[in-house]
């Protein structure tokens, strides 16, 4: 059987020689198995569900309390704190004592920078000391406080951030998307150890019914998929991070870019059940390369959201808008363009915040030159 | 509509077929070349991971242990001066002899394996932040046990930085703790003899364990090769990275935690400690002789043969230049990183993003050349 294929396969081989040179980074051992397509995200093994990622439904449904936490005038610095650095302290008590943590999953990957977990502890203190006690204020350049439009009312520090939008739209890049674009679903992460031994072997992770591989996996489908009512029949849309915009995006800017990353985590999902790891890690760039567009799409659409609404009169849903914006460009340096790197990097999301960083001054032009920019770096 | 996503779909999987099977092929051209050794290598001509081991055992790690044992024979010296006359001329003396050895050590902590491993060599002599409760309590009663791990936090540098800056507010307190009480200087000599018998053990036994450590070549998990290069990237990621920046910076917490730096009673080296480590890592990754005027063999001129390339650039060269450019960013901090931390702490996280850069591409990149496996987990998981 190996060498039934030989001429046609040298064929093949020295013909793509033209195109693409031997690597030498790959280990695979044998011709890949084939991996048929599941229906949908079911796995089993003995008649047993084999998928879990109750660690990440709960943070994502702590962030939701943290994004009600970040807009409320009853909150406090503790509070807040204790929800995020500790992981307690939350109104739901079933998120309560379970070790899970927003804070240490914030901008945490290898690749992301830790100078920007501290922004979001910033963000606790400045609404805490700042905004809430000037609930009533009328907000000014420098002067935290309140404003109303025709069309809302936000209430800002005193650069004119609507910390709650910044702080959700942060995490949306820098819990879930840098959890799995640059953690969970990378081979360094998939292949930690002995895992793909122990994944060959299907040896068990101690009393699971799944491989640490396989868990690895779910873990990264959790991040999108954990607040799902069934994830056989995914609806996105849930909660405040990821699945909202990649549901919103999918109904809009990129019709069906909910099925292609959807039908990437399943296949993947089942390649790792075949133990075909080239399968595997070609589905997880494609997730990967789909999962940062949605951020790219966030980003240009309130960038240019800020232009009109500013230009329509009405401040207030336009610093809303910008708020949003800001959020989603600081997740764009823990994009991931399928070969690792980041769309933008810390060092040119920082450039891009410095522009927009007082939202009493910032220029339109500059933001639609930064969605232009955005958008033809992403290709969207 | 659901049609259509389908076809879609079916279209984007015959042609990423299509792709893997080509790129098996190639894998398959590349994995068949006339000399496949048994050990792993992926080269036709293999790596000569003997000659590499007798460089790292002769020319780095036996003479790095030798020239800290001395260090630590003049600050076993200088305590016993102290002990017999404390004054402060003699703590001085002793201060200095504790920094030099202190820096020394930072040379070979990284060395985990054989007897250092054994006897847990690094946990006897550089846990920090110390626990203060435990040693002063070790010091009152003068009943403990140093092998007992629940001691580890109270010996070691960090206990002797504690003996000699941290006891009192001034020179003068801590000199006449020592010389009211023989509580202290008891505890002193016990920690400084607990930390040259622990040395002696080691060096004592590398006479034996280096032919067994140099003949070790082959590629699994136990070989020398593979346990010393994930010992490395180890010390690297958790005694250099997290401990001595990550840490205290507060990259693991809600926010700083500034008495976990190195040294933080005596505060103004912990900056000299890391560019000491940093060196170390730097010249052990290079191959560069403990005296610094031969190299030999490496994990660079390992990859530099492998040909390895990341995006491109060669990756031995590229792990070099980036290795570089942490030691630069550490070079940008207070000597004192108490203060920086107070002061300016994005500046400690910066350095931690310089140091950080480098652990992906020894972990990933360098160990996928070798085809060796991390031995170690990150304790992240869920």
């Amino acid at each position: 059987m190996k060498f039934k294929f030989l001429p046609i396969y040298l064929f093949i081989a020295c013909a793509s020689l033209f195109l693409t040179s031997c690597s030498d980074d790959d280990d695979e051992g044998a011709v890949a198995n084939i991996v048929t397509p599941p229906d949908t995200y079911k796995f089993q093994r003995n008649g047993t569900n084999t998928v879990s990622h109750g660690g990440q439904t709960t943070r994502l449904k702590m962030a939701s309390e943290l994004y009600s936490g970040m807009k409320s005038a009853s909150s406090n610095k503790e509070g807040l704190n204790n929800m995020f650095n500790n992981g307690e302290g939350f109104s739901d008590a079933t998120l309560n004592g379970t070790g899970k943590k927003v804070g240490s999953k914030t901008f945490a990957s290898s690749v992301a920078s830790s100078t920007v977990k501290p922004m979001f502890d910033a963000m606790i203190t400045d609404f805490t000391t700042n905004v809430i006690p000037n609930w009533s204020t009328t907000a000014a350049n420098g002067t935290a406080g309140k404003m109303t439009d025709s069309k809302r009312t936000v209430y800002i520090n005193a650069k004119g951030h609507e910390l709650t939008q910044l702080f959700t739209k942060g995490l949306i890049g820098g819990l879930t998307t840098d959890q799995i674009v640059n953690g969970y679903l990378t081979a360094a992460k998939l292949d930690t150890g002995t895992n793909r031994a122990d994944n060959d072997a299907e040896t068990l992770v101690s009393g699971k019914n799944y491989t640490q591989m396989e868990h690895y996996w779910d873990e990264g489908f959790g991040y999108l998929y954990g607040e799902e009512a069934d994830v056989e029949n995914p609806t996105l849309g849930n909660g405040v991070l990821l699945s909202k915009y990649a549901g919103k995006v999918d109904g809009s800017n990129s019709p069906g870019i909910g099925k292609i990353i959807y039908d990437a985590f399943k296949m993947g999902r089942a390649a790792i059940v075949a133990k075909n790891y080239a399968q595997r890690d070609a589905q997880a760039k494609i997730i990967q390369m789909h999962v940062s567009k949605i951020i790219g799409y966030k980003a240009v659409d309130y960038l240019n959201d800020y232009v009109s609404k500013a230009a329509a009169g009405t401040p207030a849903d336009a610093i809303h808008a910008l708020s949003e914006g800001y959020g989603f460009v600081m997740s764009l340096q823990v994009t991931n363009d399928g070969t690792g790197k980041p769309y933008f990097t810390n060092a040119e999301v920082n450039t891009m915040l410095a522009k927009i960083e007082n939202f009493w001054t910032v220029s339109s032009e500059d933001c639609t030159a930064m969605a232009a920019e955005i958008k033809s770096k992403m290709n969207l | 509509m659901l049609s259509l996503f389908f076809k879609n779909y079916l279209i984007m999987y015959k042609k990423l077929a299509l792709l893997l099977f080509i790129s098996l092929l190639l894998v398959r051209c590349g994995g068949s070349d006339e000399d496949s050794s048994n050990d792993g290598e992926v080269t036709p001509v293999a790596y000569d991971r003997a000659k590499m081991l007798v460089h790292w055992a002769d020319k780095i790690i036996i003479p790095a242990h030798t020239a800290f044992k001395q260090t630590l024979t003049n600050l076993d010296n200088s305590t016993k001066t102290f002990v017999s006359s404390p004054d402060q001329s003699n703590l001085d003396d002793l201060r200095s002899k504790w920094l030099v050895s202190y820096k020394s050590w930072q040379h070979i902590e990284m060395f985990d394996i054989g007897k250092s491993e054994e006897i847990y060599f690094k946990s006897k002599m550089n846990v920090y932040p110390i626990d203060k409760l435990w040693l002063d309590n070790n010091i009152e009663t003068g009943s403990y046990d140093l092998e007992n791990a629940n001691n580890y936090s109270s010996q070691g540098f960090p206990a002797l930085d504690y003996m000699l800056h941290g006891i009192a507010e001034s020179d003068m307190a801590i000199i006449n703790k020592y010389t009211a009480n023989t509580k202290y200087t008891n505890y002193l000599t016990a920690l400084v003899n607990k930390m040259v018998t622990s040395t002696d053990v080691v060096i004592n036994d590398w006479t034996n364990y280096k032919e067994t450590f140099i003949g070790s070549t082959d590629n699994t998990a136990s070989s020398s090769v593979n346990k010393l290069t994930n010992d490395f990237i180890y010390y690297y990621e958790k005694g250099l990275r997290a401990n001595k920046v990550g840490i205290p910076a507060g990259v693991f917490s809600g926010g700083p935690l500034k008495g976990n730096v190195e040294a933080f009673y005596k505060k103004n080296v912990s900056k000299e400690l890391l560019l000491e480590a940093m060196d170390a890592a730097i010249k052990f990754y290079n191959g560069t002789s403990f005296d610094g005027i031969s190299s030999g063999p490496s994990l660079k001129s390992y990859l530099a043969h492998l040909n390895s390339t990341k995006d491109g650039s060669t990756l031995s060269a590229l792990i070099a230049s980036k290795l570089d450019s942490a030691k630069t960013q550490i070079n940008f901090l207070s000597n004192n990183f108490v203060s920086q931390i107070e002061s300016d702490n994005s500046k400690m996280l910066t350095s931690y993003d310089a140091i950080q850069a480098v652990v992906v591409l020894l972990k990933v990149d360098m160990l996928q050349s070798f085809n060796i496996n991390v031995d170690y987990t990150d304790a992240d998981g869920d």
